[in-house]
């Protein structure tokens, strides 16, 4: 006797379909499942023979051999209990044969019988998308959002069984859960003083600039990251349902349907590669910087992560996508992050004007040295944040709210719509030429910054990029002027070495 | 100065003393111990014997144990066997090593410019030395100053060294990075005669980030150190080398300084010699300045600009201008001078009354873009605007955010 029935299984943030098949033999009672199952996997002898048997239903008193095609693919977690146990059912007529087909079945079962859903539901009904998936209650509207055929929510097995068996309709779909209240987004209006933090932040999340804070601790740099969140848009369709794969995929907890706002990862400096690049020995997993796809990844004391995990971050900066390659296979995991940073200048921590810490040169040259130039190369705005003035943080006058700057952020951001790209930072070097010309002033000023050794030829770029941004933000003619050259060029300051480039003397 | 040219006897002389000075630690308070009353021949030999007279000099010298004693008295027997093995005067290896090495070995008493040590309390027993010769004829000023220097002392130390330069006098200092290496290094591209004074033997570099300065003073100027090639360096050297840079200049200058640290060595060793010392002035908020500042409170003369340091020169020696000219040259080289401070303010002026308030607030120390826009009231457009053109024209620069005068 042979039964088979459809599921699926999560490689990286992708669902992969898998086959189902239950063969029952004579001989002696046994359950084995072969095919690559992970130690989960595996498990699911025991939850599932008991789930059938606290449902009422039969276990077969013969040998029972589940089988997982394709069977060169690795299967992981208990996602597949609920299409093994359907299709026991099937193999021992308890449901008919015909009523699995056109169907998949994701879900763990509980030893009553009861479904639950388990991480990955969006990616893995993704892949299932041209069948009726049935899924537990609870996971109904993360399935719900991969827009599959159908969707059919159950909450036992006993209740799928006799859908199944024709002896009830399917259940309705459970109510939507009522809004959490929105989480209390920190509103920018908070930030006292501090006009160029203020102002880099907007830029950053105007343009997708990455952002390079250099001050001592307490100076407000975790709060501006906070709030850089707050003015980001709405994350697009498309935009919101790769971040959410992804945060599926990871088990975060996942809003009603699909995530929109952009998430905050902040891993914390003891971060290893695999935690924040993706990987593991048990699955592929998605590490932080997928994490904060389309969202932004903060990274506290930049200048205590050790510097092997900072430059494994380079090469997904540049190409938005990270593939981590393992004995158990290759995963590819987005990676377009808004990458925000936080350092002391020296290891003091006083962090105090030039000439006044007591870092030796050495030491001071040693913390930078931590940072290659390639990554500090990568931040196209660089500001040194101060704690704020005592007599602005008195006199109670507060800044311009989020919703403002977020509106102005919007609305650049439609601008590099027009230009087909989500954020000005993805413009390339003949883009840029194209819908962001110079004026001769501005050519002038950057001729000599070029000239006098002040200026790299990516900084070249990179600068033109922020400066594209700034007219964005003022709604003015794409057109780079020299005024906003040099405002670019003050909002990236020189860092990694201890002295700016000698002046003419 | 080489060893060609020099009688058998020189040479014995010289070749003992070179191997007194590759001794593991052998420094110059030491080797004056030694040599006090007998010549460096006479000491290697009674060091190898272990003769009383000769270690009770070395022991009265501090940090001098019996185990260091006994691994010098080992060197000298071994120098000796060496000597023996390839039927040479002892030294005559080193010597003919350093020779290879294009390094030439000068006694200071006995070297043209012997007047300089005549009254020395410390004069180096043996100098080794890269390029010319230092050249008596040639005035000589120290430049010295901190290594952690800000924008304002980095300008001043070029300045300084390209106005020395274009006297004709020579830019004395340590080689070191910040003040020192700076002002060199500006005297160099000014085509001026400069001395170097390390503190480690001459294939040593140290700092290894001033290896090419290292080279180009080797080959254009006279560079100097006590100690024999392989010499490490080692913290007490340095102090022993400011007291030669201090000896060489005739007018010693400090850009900035910190209240403590090397040049204030290299100050109190000018002052034992009778050396003028002047200081640059600076903000009085400045760290880096606060020893410079504290030597003018002292009564040391103030450099404004570089004709104050000539002037300076002169008066030390009236006999001996600076460089030969005419009081009429003079006044046109004064000029010069001034014609040139003038033609770079004039050209970058500060014409914006924003440019000159952010120019004032810098006076004061370091600011950063939101302290500036604080005090000035301006946006930070017109900040930026105003910073641009005050970095371009050298008025103002940039480190990690923070924003410096840098004249």
């Amino acid at each position: 006797m042979l039964a088979t029935a459809t599921t699926a299984t999560l490689v990286g943030v992708d669902g992969h379909v898998v086959t189902v098949e239950v063969h029952t033999s004579n001989g002696l009672p046994s359950f084995t499942i072969v095919g690559l199952p992970d130690a989960a996997c595996r498990e699911a002898r025991d939850r599932v023979r008991a789930a059938v048997l606290s449902s009422g239903l039969d276990w077969p008193d013969s040998r029972v051999t589940v089988n997982l095609a394709p069977s060169g693919l690795r299967k992981g977690g208990a996602v597949l209990d609920v299409a093994m146990a359907v299709a026991v059912l099937a193999v021992t007529e308890q449901v008919p044969a015909e009523s699995l087909r056109g169907k998949a079945f994701l879900g763990e079962l509980g030893l009553d019988g009861a479904v639950r859903g388990t991480a990955g539901m969006l990616p893995l009904t993704d892949a299932l998308r041209d069948r009726a998936v049935v899924v537990a209650s609870e996971a109904y509207h993360v399935a719900l959002a991969a827009n599959p055929r159908d969707v059919h929510p159950v909450r036992t097995l006993g209740q799928l069984a006799s859908v199944l068996a024709g002896r009830a309709p399917w259940p309705d779909p459970p109510p939507v859960p009522p809004q959490p209240p929105p989480v209390p987004v920190p509103d920018l209006s908070d930030v006292i003083g501090q006009p160029s933090a203020r102002r880099a932040v907007e830029v950053a999340a105007a343009g997708g600039h990455h952002l390079l804070m250099l001050g001592p601790p307490g100076a407000g740099k975790t709060m501006l990251a906070r709030r850089l969140v707050g003015l980001l848009p709405e994350l697009s369709r498309q935009c919101a349902m790769e971040a959410t794969r992804v945060q599926s995929a990871a088990g975060l907890p996942l809003p009603t349907g699909l995530a929109t706002r952009p998430l905050l990862r902040s891993p914390h400096h003891t971060a290893t590669v695999t935690a924040l690049i993706g990987g593991g020995t048990n699955a592929i997993r998605p590490g932080e910087i997928s994490l904060a796809h389309r969202g932004v990844l903060f990274l506290d004391e930049l200048g205590e992560f050790a510097p092997s995990v900072l430059d494994a971050m380079r090469q997904p900066l540049e190409e938005g996508v990270v593939r981590v390659s393992r004995a158990l296979g290759t995963c590819a995991f987005p990676a377009r992050f808004l990458l925000v940073a936080a350092m002391n200048p020296c290891p003091c921590g006083q962090a105090g004007r030039p000439n006044s810490c007591r870092c030796s040169d050495l030491v001071r040259q040693r913390y930078l040295r931590r940072l290659s130039g390639p990554l500090l190369d990568r931040f196209d705005l660089r500001i040194q944040v101060r704690p704020p003035d005592p007599d602005q943080l008195l006199d109670g006058i507060r800044g311009e709210p989020t919703a403002a700057v977020a509106g102005r952020v919007a609305a650049a951001r439609e601008r590099a719509a027009s230009r087909g790209v989500e954020a000005n930072v993805e413009l390339s070097g003949a883009q840029l030429e194209h819908f962001a010309p110079l004026t001769p002033a501005a050519h002038a000023v950057l001729r000599e910054r070029l000239r006098g050794g002040l200026l790299s030829g990516r900084g070249l770029h990179r600068v033109r990029c922020v400066a594209l941004t700034l007219c964005d933000l003022a709604s003015d003619e794409p057109l780079i002027d020299a005024e906003r050259l040099n405002e670019a060029l003050t909002l990236r300051a020189s860092v990694g070495r201890l002295h700016a480039p000698a002046t003419a003397a | 100065m080489s060893t060609v040219g020099r009688s058998d006897a020189e040479r014995a002389e010289l070749g003992a003393l070179i191997e007194l000075c590759s001794l593991p630690h052998m420094g110059p308070a030491r080797l004056r111990a030694l040599l006090s009353s007998r010549d460096a021949l006479e000491s290697i030999d009674q060091l190898r014997a272990g003769r009383a007279a000769v270690l009770t000099a070395l022991r009265s010298c501090r940090g001098v144990d019996e185990q260091l004693i006994a691994t010098w008295r080992r060197q000298a027997a071994l120098a000796f066997e060496r000597a023996a093995i390839s039927g040479h005067p002892v030294g005559a290896d080193l010597l003919a090593m350093h020779a290879r090495e294009g390094i030439w070995l000068s006694v200071p008493a006995r070297s043209d410019a012997a007047e300089i040590w005549e009254s020395d309390p410390e004069p180096p027993a043996l100098l080794f030395g890269q390029g010319v010769a230092i050249d008596p004829e040639i005035r000589r000023v120290g430049v010295v100053g901190t290594r952690r220097c800000t924008a304002y002392g980095r300008t001043v130390a070029q300045q300084l060294g390209a106005g020395l330069a274009a006297a004709g006098v020579a830019v004395v200092s340590g080689l070191a990075t910040g003040i020192d290496g700076i002002a060199q290094r500006a005297a160099l591209d000014a085509g001026g005669p400069v001395a170097g004074v390390v503190g480690s033997g001459l294939d040593q570099v140290y700092p290894a980030s001033n290896r090419t300065l290292w080279a180009d003073v080797a080959r254009r100027g006279t560079l100097l150190s006590e100690y024999p090639l392989g010499r490490r360096a080692a913290h007490w050297q340095f102090p022993a080398r400011n007291r030669i840079v201090a000896a060489l200049s005739e007018v010693l200058v400090v850009v900035e300084s910190g209240t403590t640290g090397g040049s204030m060595y290299t100050v109190d060793a000018a002052a034992e010699r009778d050396r003028p010392v002047m200081a640059v002035p600076g903000p009085i908020t400045s760290a880096a300045s606060a020893g410079a500042n504290r030597l003018l409170a002292d009564g040391c003369a103030p450099v404004c600009e570089v004709a104050d340091v000539l002037s300076a020169l002169d008066a030390e020696s009236p006999a001996r201008p600076a460089c030969e000219r005419s009081e009429t040259e003079r006044d046109a080289r004064g000029r010069t001078v001034a014609r040139t401070a003038a033609a770079v303010a004039a050209g970058s002026q500060p014409d914006e009354p924003l440019d000159r308030q952010i120019l004032d607030e810098l006076t004061a120390g370091p600011r950063t873009l939101d302290e500036l826009a604080l005090q000035t009231g301006a946006s930070l457009g017109e900040l930026a605007s105003a910073l641009g053109r005050l970095q371009l024209s050298g008025w103002a620069s940039e480190t990690g955010g923070w924003w410096e005068k840098a004249r």
